[in-house]
């Protein structure tokens, strides 16, 4: 399932994929994997993204339906 | 050259794997070597050592399949080819091995740390080749095989060797110009 939250979060703080991989040392792929939902990243990472978007966990990985 | 055989050639082995040892021991214990530091530039991400992890996967079924068809093969018509030694079908079950591991990280992006030199790699792939092929070239002209009366030439092993650092250097090409039109996609 695509992560749009991450993807609006990324967009609003208007950073790139290349530049939030950077500040959360992964590569590109990996939060092109994330937002496409063909990866399921660590809670290490969710964290790191988090904070790199000044974004909680429950705002950006948090589905209430699932 | 009985010196070489009798003398050399079993210091030259005895170096080798001292060599190795050493080498080996320094990578473990050395933090250099070590993909563990936080903050590092050079690491693995996450997702990159679990497609390493598939990717060993997948080398091991091809080495071992290689390896099967090979046998099959030598088995079946071996006869008809006597001078087909299995020490070309042990190179080329383990070059296989390794071509399937590169590939398949190089199209999932984990063939490269973070902050890797990804241009030096290709380039030192390219010269790789060209030195593999140029040895080959020189000895085209002793009018010799491959393989003869089951030795197997350093010519193959040339072969070999440019041929994975061909098809490693031509995926790398590809997957670049994939992640170029891929990064265009996904920004806009």
């Amino acid at each position: 399932m695509k992560n749009l939250k991450m993807k609006a979060a990324r967009a609003g703080k208007d950073l790139s994929q290349e530049q939030l991989a950077a500040m959360c040392n992964v590569t590109r792929q990996t939060i092109s994997a994330i937002e496409k939902g063909d990866y399921n990243p660590t809670i290490n990472l969710c964290i790191a993204i988090c904070k790199a978007l000044d974004k909680t966990l429950d705002e950006l990985f948090w589905d209430p339906e699932t | 050259m009985d010196y070489f055989r009798t003398i050399g050639l079993p210091i030259a082995l005895v170096l080798f794997g001292a060599a190795i040892i050493v080498v080996t021991v320094i990578s473990c214990t050395n933090k250099k070597f070590k993909d563990t530091k936080k903050g590092s530039e050079q690491v693995y991400d996450e997702r990159q050592k679990i497609l390493k992890g598939t990717a060993y996967k997948i080398a091991f079924i091809v080495t071992a399949a290689t390896l099967g068809v090979c046998a099959l093969f030598d088995g079946l018509i071996g006869s008809y080819y006597q001078d087909f030694p299995s020490a070309v079908l042990m190179i080329f079950a383990v070059f296989s091995g390794i071509t399937a591991f590169s590939v398949y990280c190089i199209f999932k992006e984990a063939f490269f740390k973070l902050g890797q030199n990804r241009k030096g790699y290709m380039l030192s792939s390219f010269i790789i080749m060209v030195a593999n092929i140029l040895g080959i070239i020189s000895r085209s002209g002793m009018d010799r095989t491959y393989i003869e009366q089951k030795i197997l030439f350093a010519d193959a092993l040339n072969f070999f060797a440019a041929l994975l650092m061909g098809i490693i250097l031509v995926s790398l090409i590809i997957k670049e110009a994939m992640s170029k039109k891929e990064t265009v996609n996904e920004e806009s």
